[in-house]
This record gives C-alpha cells, sequence and structure tokens, in this order.
C-alpha cells in the first residue's frame, strides 16, 4: 500500500524541514524508550539522543558532559551552565551562548515550570515559533543532545502515555490523555510526531498519516539507529562502551527486528500485473507433488530429486530466483535444478520426465553414469558436490575440500570411497584443479578402503583412518591446527543448508592431551547393529533416549532406534594398541581415545543407515528395522553438551537450536543386487505422501515410521538470523 | 502501590526487559498474528480509506487483551514477583 500523505503537511514542508525532520528522528524516537525517560537520574551515565556524526570518539564526549541539558532550538547549542560544559562541546560552538540548564527537575513539572524553561530557551531572543535547526552552523559538528532524559509529557510529566511531539514547536504530550491534542489546538500546530514509533499524526485529519517523503526519512533514520548502535557495539573502548552502552541499549527502542517488511518495487509490480494468476496455498494443497518418471533404473535419482525439491529452504531458495548463474556452457546443475523446481511447482499433475537433469548428473559425476542400479546416498553426495561447484560459476574455489567432506574416518561420517571411485573421480577433478588433489590422493592410496555399493574391499582398520583423517585435516588447517573455516564454508546456499561441522576429539591416554579437529560433513552415515563392525554393544540409555520419544517400536522386543545409532556414532571409541597416536603433548606414540560430536549442525541434517556391507566375506544388505523419530533432539550430541557433561554441569534439554523435524525418508525395497527406491515426504504438517516414480499416493504418519529408513532428512524447527 | 512498583522496575531495567520477553512470547503464540487477523477485519468491514487508528485501538484493545493466553500472563507474573522478592528493601 503506497503512502497515503495529506495536505495539511504543506504548512510544515518549509525551509529545511527535512533535516529538521531527520534531527527529530535522530534525537527523539529513535533515541529513547518510554522506560529511559524517566526524570530522575539514576543512570550515571550519559544517555545522549543520537550519534549524529557515528564517530567512536564523541560517544566519550559526551560521557564525560552532565546529563540532561535543554537546546536552544533557535541555536541548536547546548545551553550549559558556566564550567560545567567540556571543552569540545564548548569550543565547537561559535558564537553561542553556553549555558546548560538542568534538565526539568525530577518532581513532576507542573505547567508553571514548563513555563520557566520555556521562558529561558526563548532568551536567546528568539520566539521558536518554527522548529529551526541550525545545526550545520559549526561547519559539521553536529551537537549532541543530551534531551532524552527530560522527554516528557509538558503537561503532566509523564512519559508513558504514548508521547508525541509536537512537530512545529517544543513541546512534548501525552496522547492517551490528549495533553498534545490540547496543545495542537490551542497553538494550530497540525502534526505531531509518535515518539515510540515515529509515526505522524495529523490533528487535522485525525489520523497518522504516511507522507510519501516523511516516510522515506523515517527509514532511512530507523536503519542509521540501528546501525549506529550494532558499530557502538564495535568500537568502543570497553571501559566507556559499558556505561554508554547500557543507557544506550535502553534508550534504544527496538521496533520490531532488523527484519523490514517486504515492498514491492516498481519491477515487481510491473510482474505481478502482468501475470494475474495466483496461487493460493490452502492447509491441503498439493502444490509441489510431482512424479518422476523412471528412465531405467534411474530410482535412485528420483528418490533425492524429490527429497531436494521438498527442502523448504532450498525450495524457497530457487522459487525466488536466488541463482544468478555464471556459467557459460548450458551446463549449469544449479539452472538445471532452477527448471525443475518450477516444473514441480507449476502444478501440473503429469510426471515430469527428468532426461536433462540425467544427463547434467552424467557429465559431472561419471561414475553414475550408466543404466545401473546406483546407490542412492551416493547420488546425494555427488549431486551436492556438483551443485556446491557450480553455485559458484566457473571459478572453482577447491573443489577438492568439498571431496574432503566425503573423505572422513571410518567413525562414521562418509563412505570411504574406493580406489576405483577415487580415481574416476580424479579424471573428472584433474581438468579443474589438480594440485591439492594430488597430495590427498597420495595419502589416500596408500590405504585401503570400503564402500557402501560397489567395492569388495575390507573396512580400513582404525589406525589407518585416523592417521589419515588426521593428516587430511591438518593438510586443510590453519595454523591452530584446527580446520578454518573458510574452505568448506563458502556461501553457497547448500553449504549454508547442508554443511555442518563435525568434531573429532583425540585423547591421548597418557597426558590426557586433547588434539581437536573440525570437519566439514553433508550428511552423517551411521551404522546399524548386525553389521560386521564390531562394537556394537549398545550402552544402557542414558542420554537421547529420554528426550526422543521414540514411541514407535515394533512388537517383540527392544529395537534399535536413530538415537542409539547416533550415541553409538558419538561414544569415546579406544583405538587399540596397535593404532598409537604420536601424541604432541607428551611427544611419544601412546594409546588413545577417539570421540566424534557434533561441533555445528546443519539446518538440514541428512542421516545415512549403512544398510550395504561390503566386506571381503559377504555383501549384504542389513534390514534390520531402526525406529527413527518426528522430532529429533540433537542436544546430547553436541560437542558443547559433551563440554558441559565433563564439567559437571547440567545441560538443559530446552535448546531450541537442535531441535529437528522430520520431511523425508527414503527406503529401499530389494536386495543388494536389484532393489527399488521410494521416498516419503512431508507435504504439510501431518500430511505425508509417498513417491514411487510417477505415482504419488497419500500414506500415514504409520507408514513412514514403520518403513525401514535409508535416508532421512531432518530439517531444524527454529531458525535464526545470523 | 502500582507506581512505585513500576519505578522500581523501569529503575533497575527490568522493566525494558519484562516487556522484550512479552514481545517475544506474545508473537510465539500467535498472538501478534491473531491480533493482526483482527485489525484485518476490522480495515475490511470499515474500509481502508475510513478507519483511523484510533479506530482500530477502540475497537480491538478490548479483543486483544481476552486474547492473551493464561500462560504468558502467570509467567510474566511470576517475573515480576520473583523481581519484587529479590529485590525488596
Amino acid at each position: 500500500m503506497s503512502p497515503a500523505g495529506c495536505s495539511h503537511v504543506n504548512g510544515f514542508k518549509v525551509d529545511n524541514w527535512k533535516q529538521n525532520l531527520r534531527v527529530i528522528y535522530q534525537c527523539f524516537v529513535w533515541s529513547g524508550s518510554v522506560e529511559t525517560r524517566k526524570r530522575k537520574d539514576s543512570y550515571p551515565v550519559m544517555d545522549s539522543g543520537c550519534f549524529p556524526s557515528q564517530s567512536p570518539t564523541l560517544p566519550e564526549r559526551v560521557a564525560a558532559s552532565s546529563p540532561p541539558s535543554l537546546i536552544c532550538f533557535r541555536h541548536w547549542s547546548c545551553r550549559s551552565t558556566a564550567g560545567d560544559a567540556p571543552s569540545s562541546l564548548r569550543g565547537a560552538e561559535e558564537g553561542g551562548d553556553v549555558e546548560l540548564k538542568r534538565g526539568l527537575s525530577k518532581n513532576s513539572p507542573s505547567g508553571g515550570k514548563a513555563e520557566t524553561t520555556r521562558k529561558q530557551r526563548n532568551q536567546c531572543g528568539r520566539k521558536s515559533e518554527n522548529l529551526c535547526v541550525r545545526i550545520f552552523r559549526n561547519k559539521g559538528v553536529r551537537h549532541l543532545l543530551t534531551l532524552a532524559k527530560s522527554c516528557m509529557c509538558h503537561m503532566c510529566g509523564a512519559h508513558l502515555n504514548r508521547l508525541h511531539s509536537c512537530l512545529q514547536c517544543v513541546f512534548f504530550g501525552c496522547f492517551s490523555k490528549k495533553h498534545i491534542h490540547e496543545h495542537a489546538k490551542n497553538k494550530r500546530h497540525n502534526l505531531a510526531i509518535d515518539l515510540l514509533y515515529g509515526g505522524i499524526y495529523c490533528f487535522v485529519c485525525q489520523d497518522y498519516i504516511y507522507d510519501k517523503d516523511m516516510e522515506q526519512i523515517a527509514k532511512e533514520e530507523q536503519r542509521k539507529a540501528w546501525k549506529l548502535q550494532e558499530r557502538l557495539q564495535i568500537s568502543m573502548k570497553p571501559n566507556l562502551r559499558y556505561r554508554a552502552l547500557k543507557s544506550f541499549e535502553d534508550a534504544f527502542i527496538r521496533i520490531g527486528e532488523k527484519y523490514s517488511m517486504w515492498e514491492p518495487t516498481k519491477r515487481e509490480l510491473e510482474l505481478l500485473r502482468h501475470n494475474p494468476k495466483r496461487r493460493k496455498i490452502t492447509a491441503n494443497c498439493t502444490i509441489g507433488l510431482r512424479g518422476l518418471i523412471n528412465l531405467g533404473n534411474t530410482c535412485f535419482m528420483n528418490c533425492i530429486v524429490q527429497a531436494l525439491t521438498h527442502t523448504p529452504l532450498l525450495r524457497d531458495f530457487f522459487l525466488s530466483d536466488r541463482h544468478k548463474c555464471e556459467m557459460q556452457s548450458n551446463s549449469c546443475l544449479v539452472c538445471e535444478m532452477s527448471q525443475l523446481f518450477q516444473e514441480f511447482y507449476s502444478g501440473h499433475r503429469s510426471p515430469h520426465i527428468p532426461f536433462r537433469l540425467l544427463h547434467l548428473v552424467w557429465t559431472h559425476a561419471r561414475h553414475l553414469a550408466g543404466y545401473e542400479q546406483q546407490d542412492a546416498h551416493e547420488f546425494l553426495i555427488a549431486a551436492l558436490d556438483v551443485l556446491h561447484r557450480h553455485c559458484k560459476g566457473t571459478s572453482h574455489s577447491q573443489p577438492i575440500r568439498a571431496l574432503l567432506g566425503v573423505l572422513q574416518p571410518i567413525g562414521g561420517v562418509h563412505a570411504w570411497p574406493c580406489r576405483e571411485w577415487v580415481n574416476k573421480h580424479k579424471r573428472v577433478k584433474s581438468e579443474e584443479t589438480g594440485s591439492e588433489w594430488e597430495d590427498v590422493e597420495e595419502k589416500v592410496e596408500s590405504s585401503s578402503f570400503s564402500r557402501s555399493s560397489s567395492c569388495s574391499e575390507r573396512p580400513p582398520p582404525p589406525s589407518l583412518s585416523l592417521s589419515l583423517s588426521l593428516s587430511l585435516s591438518l593438510h586443510q588447517a590453519d595454523d591452530n591446527g584446527k580446520k578454518a573455516n573458510n574452505p568448506n564454508h563458502c556461501n553457497c546456499i547448500i553449504d549454508q543448508i547442508f554443511t555442518g561441522g563435525l568434531q573429532s576429539d583425540v585423547t591421548c591416554q597418557a597426558c590426557h592431551g586433547v588434539s581437536t579437529t573440525i570437519d566439514p560433513f553433508w550428511d552423517i552415515s551411521l551404522d546399524l547393529p548386525g553389521s560386521s563392525t564390531p562394537f556394537w554393544p549398545l550402552s544402557p540409555g542414558s542420554d537421547g533416549s529420554v528426550m526422543n520419544g521414540d514411541a514407535h517400536t515394533h512388537p517383540g522386543g527392544a529395537t534399535t532406534t536413530l538415537t542409539d545409532c547416533l550415541r553409538r556414532f558419538t561414544r569415546p571409541e579406544h583405538l587399540g594398541s596397535s593404532a598409537k597416536i604420536k601424541c604432541s603433548g607428551c611427544h611419544s606414540y601412546q594409546e588413545s581415545t577417539k570421540q566424534l560430536t557434533m561441533k555445528r549442525l546443519p539446518i538440514v541434517a541428512c542421516f545415512h543407515l549403512k544398510r550395504f556391507e561390503h566386506s571381503a566375506k559377504l555383501r549384504r544388505k542389513i534390514t534390520t528395522y531402526v525406529s527413527f523419530p518426528l522430532e529429533l533432539d540433537m542436544t546430547p550430541f553436541m560437542a558443547s553438551s559433551k563440554e558441559s557433561r565433563m564439567n559437571g554441569q547440567y545441560q538443559t534439554p530446552a535448546d531450541n537450536d537442535n531441535k529437528y523435524s522430520l520431511f523425508a525418508v527414503v527406503n529401499h525395497q530389494g536386495t543388494l543386487e536389484s532393489g527399488h527406491y521410494t521416498t516419503f515426504i512431508r507435504q504439510h504438517k501431518d500430511q505425508w505422501f509417498k513417491c514411487d516414480d510417477a505415482i504419488i499416493t497419500k500414506a500415514s504418519i504409520t507408514d513412514v515410521l514403520d518403513s525401514e529408513g535409508y535416508l532421512l532428512f531432518y530439517h531444524k524447527q527454529f531458525l535464526e538470523y545470523e | 502501590m502500582r507506581a512505585v512498583i513500576n519505578q522500581k522496575l523501569i529503575e533497575m531495567g527490568e522493566r525494558e526487559r519484562l516487556k522484550e520477553l512479552l514481545r517475544a512470547k506474545l508473537i510465539e503464540c500467535g498472538w501478534r498474528d491473531q491480533v493482526k487477523a483482527l485489525c484485518k477485519d476490522v480495515i475490511k468491514e470499515k474500509g481502508i480509506e475510513n478507519v483511523t487508528v484510533e479506530d482500530l485501538v477502540t475497537a480491538v484493545t478490548p479483543k486483544g487483551r481476552v486474547l492473551v493466553p493464561d500462560s504468558v500472563k502467570r509467567e510474566l507474573l511470576q517475573r515480576i514477583r520473583a523481581f519484587l522478592a529479590q529485590h525488596s528493601a
């Protein structure tokens, strides 16, 4: 709705009115909450109105000056009593009297008192009928106003009753008690400003008006005020900062949040008018659900596409057209994803044929090419990797690091890629950046790996994987030995949504020194009971089971739950005597324990249940049922929780930051050789749908929770602004 | 009595904190959206050109007061009591 003004502002819009209005905003509106416009100065700090010059030294100067003073509005100078004003303020005043009056006293200023001060104010010689502000009188040195404290109703001294300030003279009055109305009638000053929210009231129209120019000024001043507050927090010296901030914080009313409402631009209005068809999202609508044709064993791709197109943040990113493509060729996968989202949310009911997507996938992830059956999890990682790379256009910044997110120690993060796969990948990658890859390749060659879907090599013994991971991490690390934030935390949407940080602590058994590294991850691969990896006895339920209501159990005995798997994932693992690590603390080879915890959780957490086992002896699929909850609290698995547990603090489970909700489940039916993938998608809060290639059917929550579960996608419940 | 309490709250900065807390709680429990919806109804009824802020305030305030959930009221009261207990002379 465009601002609608009224004609009564024309009397006000004369001379330097814009500047005057700005000063009013700066000094009175955003600078004082009702709570701080108190009469007593029990705050021994400065409570300045504004810092117009945004210089960090100004607050210091103000802090030195004594609190309330009245400003002569004609000359816009601080009028102080002799000797009181600090030299800086005094010096700045060219040729004006400097006399500082104590502000209105703490007892409620009756009409008489207000009269006096007004008279005194007028002593500088003129009647101030118009608010005339000569800020620039002193060539840019602006005076600080310390009027916040004297912002109170001139008739009753209150400051809580929707205080308004007359725009045409110096008068503050309550709105609720109609004091300002009286003033307006008596003086015929028709405009007043609400000191709480900045709205401008016209007494003739008897309503708040939204004059376009004034609204513009209001918005700019508000933004400035916010920025100023931020800057103050950063730039001030600590001792002054506390004092200043103490009052400054109080002095700043938070007008909602920094977030401001969306207003359509001209172009957007044009577009909206040209495209009048609107789609209304009702509680039961099926927008976004669309089948995908199977192009020949491509169900592994279809199921991941379904999950991705129903990831809320990703959907919002693409539907709001955020991708600006910098790639010259037509082979940008992100563009194709964008297209895909358009197809899915177009409202068409017929299944979509993703042939272009398939082609692009083949081009960029050659190990997935061909019509054989592939692993959905592997496709997910490859897809995220390619999207991540393409998000930055042709300037590739270390695609290797994205891959390193995949090469993780056997503690259970990712499938350890096999040599073949690595080699294949290398061929693709060497076109891009070669050097870092070589380093890694070397180290990689020296160990053996296992991989979930197709190779038949043994899982590496823990020592090798550990040393490899350490060396890999160090390879990436900065001087602190910790992984720097930047390599994998580029700002592409994929990283913002999917990348989390996994903390790996290696504790030397001799000196108990801990060496910590943080590695990025896109998903978490969890071992299952019944696998041939050792060490599956479950520790008797302690942390996770209380919080996560895994209420859903199969009849017939103790079921493994997702939290069991997570607990196993984050338990301290004693690396045997064959895997001694050189400890930098005691400079010798010692036995150690390793523990993984979550340092930083991604917005979308993907759990991969390692159902496909490949060891020298057998290749099989583990079909053990694992129950997973609809709501998951990751607090017990966080690094911070582990620390507080070690320190003996009880950590409250009420932390909203770690709560997740399930929104997609990918299932695999069949055997290792031949099987089929399907996905359950959450469309609305309690409405789930099953996506089986081209067929979409409604599903119940029980169906979802009863399913075997292979890939589980959880979305953070509470998102915070950075 | 109320004035004295009020004064104390303001001085210690507690009123500001309580206000922030209240604001957050009211948003969280959906009260703000409900009141917004009420305002929209009033506007639709009267027509956007004819409605003033005062109209909205007088029309919506009583309903808004009723809509505040008891849990929020209880929590605020509790905090005020705790504060007074802590700081009573």
